[in-house]
């Protein structure tokens, strides 16, 4: 048993990382934990809290200010609730948000003027935001890939047309 | 592989335990950690979070026989846990104690009293001895960075050729090896062994532990719409500013005490170690928060944080860099600050007005994406201030514009002299940042260089302290964190292997995640970067190697030499053995000359123990191991303290003769 024990956390340690150039879009976010281990290594920081846990990744990051890849989980289900992705430097992510299917959506309150969001919903349920970034062209530092049954909970100023 | 699915199944059961229990009973909670410490008078937000119910009143909270709930507000309806369930949080912020206390929280939720106790821990600061502080961080710097010091900078060949590291001795160790009082620190955080430059700037500044990326505040129940999620953006910049803060001890002395206050760094200013002495947010990269809580602290009532601020990163305190399009420099300046921009002008600045020195910022500054933060811009380090040829692995310096930044000893003279001043006392927070931030892509000279650097400044304090007619000032060295180096020998690599771009060996492997690609030049016997596979060139130079991977050893020639000090290739015996230029810094080439050689086991920081050195008044308080937490407690208690006795018998055992004394210290 004790092999077992050990061979496992091997295996687990030894699960391959990241590609730099993943395509974000192949995320169902259906995806068990399981399979996520085996896709794409331990993660750097777990943080459990409540009825969540989030699994964060630090992968062509350098700096350390930022986890690459944040996967979150709702705890008791282990579903999948949504993917943020970092970049050290922000990039362009027009191919993800082709006008035709991206709608622009600002958020603001008393201190501060607008913040615009690209956000193009995708099938499954799913939505891809482009944070910060509301205008082709404009970089992002952040992608955020979310289940749109969750928005109400984690961006709640957001209501989808 | 039956074994992975096996473990994939182990996991995946493990997150899927079902939840037991309906609907969650109502629930109290007091925001604080459970070893909350503070010094007498040091704020806190106190913060108490009702879960799970639908109506709340009545709330009482005693502190060991006083009253205190005409403090809190009223009861604020929030969301918390990113659930679906009603909750409420109660606040009254900036609170203090003046002796141990502990809390006793009582309310009505949905007709049902719930109460939770929380016992605070705090320490008399009544009679300070008005002495100066001045602490040094070398971001990352364990232990083989301080030895890379020494044997780097203080194994030097004079033109005789004789050497200061003769028989296994130094003629004279680096600065901080003789400080007269050594310890170590635990450095773990709240949510993980390998902590960050913010919750362990956190420890030291403010005395007490919190997460990664936290500057002076404690989690609480609404992280989750942030920090579970990485959505860090002005979305959730409320949710990052609600953390219940402690005040740190920048801002306790001089609030309480008319200390003035410095922080010095070789990052960006707003970075998360400088950050530590004046910024109160869970998420360290809220820079043009922190850039304006510099400007108009909330431990202060707005007032400045710091009487001097010398650093990189200018660019949150610009207009053009800031949402809001402040100008906070020609704010600071309204406020009479002497704004500098390079060594030139910092070199010329004589005289106790506060100061502002930004030395590198964007060519254009303007906001992130996320709208919280700008380009992260940090000082070069000083392996190429100083003008030295980068080996053939690491990057070569871009300026920019920035092409007379000063040395960190230079930032450290004149923020001592502007502090020390007037008649007031002082506390200092020294930073060389780049230990760690070359560290994290492997860069050994880059990370060696500056660390020497940190070496030159703790220099100037030293002398200053030693200066002083009154032994007023304590001056302490350690680390927010360790990193991977390793102390692996020396190389003999020779000057046109070492810096040759041109010539490099290829070598990739694919996993089925994809290719991993990546080039060995030929400075790699002195830098085993944390992706190579050990290369055995079977005596050839690195960078045409054909050979099988080996461990390190087998660099080493496998054909015996007769002569090995006179081989071209690493051997990991031998001394180092630079020559000083005209600067006085070693310089990293030349005939012969044999390289320290390092490596690096990994890109990150890592949760080993960091030593610390103390000199001066209550210097004694930092031998043994401690935890990062008590380095904060130990240097109030030495600016507070009588601590003569301590100091008299630190004396006898380092100046009496009678004691057994260490060669070179």
């Amino acid at each position: 048993m004790k092999h077992v024990v050990v061979l496992l956390g091997a295996l687990l340690i030894a699960a391959p990382a990241f590609s730099q150039e993943e395509n974000l879009l192949s995320f169902e976010l259906t995806e068990k934990p399981a399979q996520l281990l085996q896709r794409l290594g331990h993660p750097s920081l777990i943080v459990p809290g409540g009825e969540l846990e989030s699994w964060q990744y630090q992968i062509g990051i350098e700096d350390n200010h930022e986890f690459s890849h944040i996967l979150l989980f709702r705890k008791a289900t282990g579903e999948l609730l949504s993917l943020t992705r970092n970049w050290e430097h922000e990039r362009n992510v027009d191919e993800w948000f082709p006008p035709a299917e991206t709608k622009v959506y600002y958020y603001s309150d008393a201190t501060n003027p607008a913040y615009g969001v690209r956000v193009r919903r995708l099938s499954g349920g799913r939505v891809l935001m482009a944070m910060g970034s509301a205008t082709p062209g404009q970089l992002a530092g952040q992608v955020v890939l979310i289940r749109e049954t969750e928005l109400h909970t984690f961006h709640p100023w957001l209501k989808l047309d | 592989m039956y074994l992975k699915k096996l473990a994939a199944t182990v996991f995946c059961a493990a997150m899927t335990i079902p939840a037991f229990g309906q609907t969650p009973a109502p629930s109290i909670r007091i925001v604080l950690p459970e070893r909350t410490r503070l010094l007498q008078n040091q704020m806190v937000d106190l913060v108490i979070e009702v879960r799970n119910a639908t109506a709340v009143s009545g709330l009482t909270v005693n502190g060991s026989g006083l009253d205190l709930s005409s403090r809190f507000g009223a009861a604020k309806a929030t969301l918390l846990d990113c659930d679906t369930s009603s909750d409420w949080v109660y606040r009254a912020n900036l609170q203090s104690f003046t002796s141990n206390v502990t809390l006793t929280a009582t309310v009505t939720a949905d007709g049902k009293t719930l109460t939770d106790s929380r016992t605070i821990q705090v320490r008399p600061f009544a009679f300070p001895q008005r002495r100066n502080i001045i602490l040094f961080i070398g971001d990352a710097m364990g232990t083989a960075y301080r030895d890379s010091i020494r044997l780097v900078d203080r194994a030097t060949v004079d033109a005789n050729g004789k050497s200061a590291f003769r028989e296994g001795f130094f003629d004279t160790l680096s600065e901080m090896d003789r400080m007269p009082v050594s310890g170590m620190s635990m450095t773990y955080g709240t949510d993980s062994i390998v902590p960050d430059s913010a919750n362990t700037g956190t420890a030291w500044a403010s005395g007490n532990k919190s997460f990664s990326g936290a500057l002076n505040v404690f989690e609480d129940g609404n992280d989750c719409s942030w920090r579970f999620t990485g959505v860090n953006n002005l979305t959730t910049l409320p949710a990052m500013l609600d953390n219940p803060r402690v005040e740190n001890l920048w801002q306790y002395l001089k609030r309480n005490f008319n200390y003035r206050t410095g922080i010095v760094s070789t990052a960006a200013i707003t970075d998360a170690t400088p950050a530590a002495q004046g910024g109160y947010t869970g998420y360290r990269q809220a820079r043009l928060e922190i850039a304006r809580q510099y400007r108009e602290s909330p431990m202060l009532g707005g007032a400045p944080a710091f009487d001097v601020i010398l650093g990189g990163g200018a660019d949150p305190f610009t207009s053009a860099g800031r949402r809001d399009g402040r100008d906070l420099v020609g704010e600071f300046q309204g406020l009479g600050y002497r704004s500098v921009k390079n060594a030139k002008e910092l070199a010329s600045i004589t005289g106790p007005a506060p100061l502002i020195g930004l030395f590198k910022g964007s060519a254009a500054p303007a906001p992130s994406s996320n709208g919280i933060a700008t380009g992260d811009v940090n000082m070069d380090v000083a392996y190429d201030k100083l003008g030295l040829t980068r080996p053939a692995s690491e990057p070569t310096p871009s300026f920019g514009t920035y092409t007379d930044q000063p040395m960190l000893d230079l930032m450290t003279r004149k923020a001592i002299e502007v502090l020390s001043s007037t008649n007031e006392n002082f506390i200092l927070m020294v930073e060389a940042a780049s230990i760690d931030k070359q560290s994290h892509p492997n860069n050994a000279a880059g990370t060696i260089w500056d660390a020497i650097e940190l070496d030159r400044s703790v220099g100037v304090a030293r002398t200053f302290a030693a200066g002083r007619e009154r032994k007023d000032t304590l001056v302490v060295v350690t680390a927010d964190h360790d990193q991977s180096m390793i102390i692996n020998g020396v190389s003999n690599t020779p000057d046109a292997e070492y810096f040759d771009r041109s010539k490099k060996s290829d070598v990739s492997f694919t996993t089925p995640a994809g290719a991993q690609a990546f080039s060995v030049y030929g400075d790699s016997y002195a830098n085993v970067r944390s992706a190579y596979p050990y290369v055995n060139s079977g005596g050839a130079p690195a960078s045409v190697s054909t050979g099988p991977a080996g461990p390190p050893g087998s660099f080493a020639p496998t054909a015996p030499q007769l002569t090995p000090e006179a081989g071209t290739l690493s051997t990991y015996a031998g001394l180092s053995a630079y020559k000083k230029g005209s600067n006085g810094y070693p310089v990293n080439s030349g005939t012969g000359l044999r390289r320290l050689a390092v490596g690096f086991r990994t890109g990150d920081h890592t949760g080993s123990s960091v030593p610390i050195t103390a000199e001066g008044p209550g210097a004694l308080l930092f031998t043994g191991y401690m935890d990062q937490t008590d380095i904060f407690f130990k240097m109030a208690a030495s600016a507070s303290m009588d601590t003569s006795a301590i100091d008299a018998a630190l004396d006898v055992l380092t100046k009496s003769g009678g004691f057994p004394t260490t060669i070179g210290k």
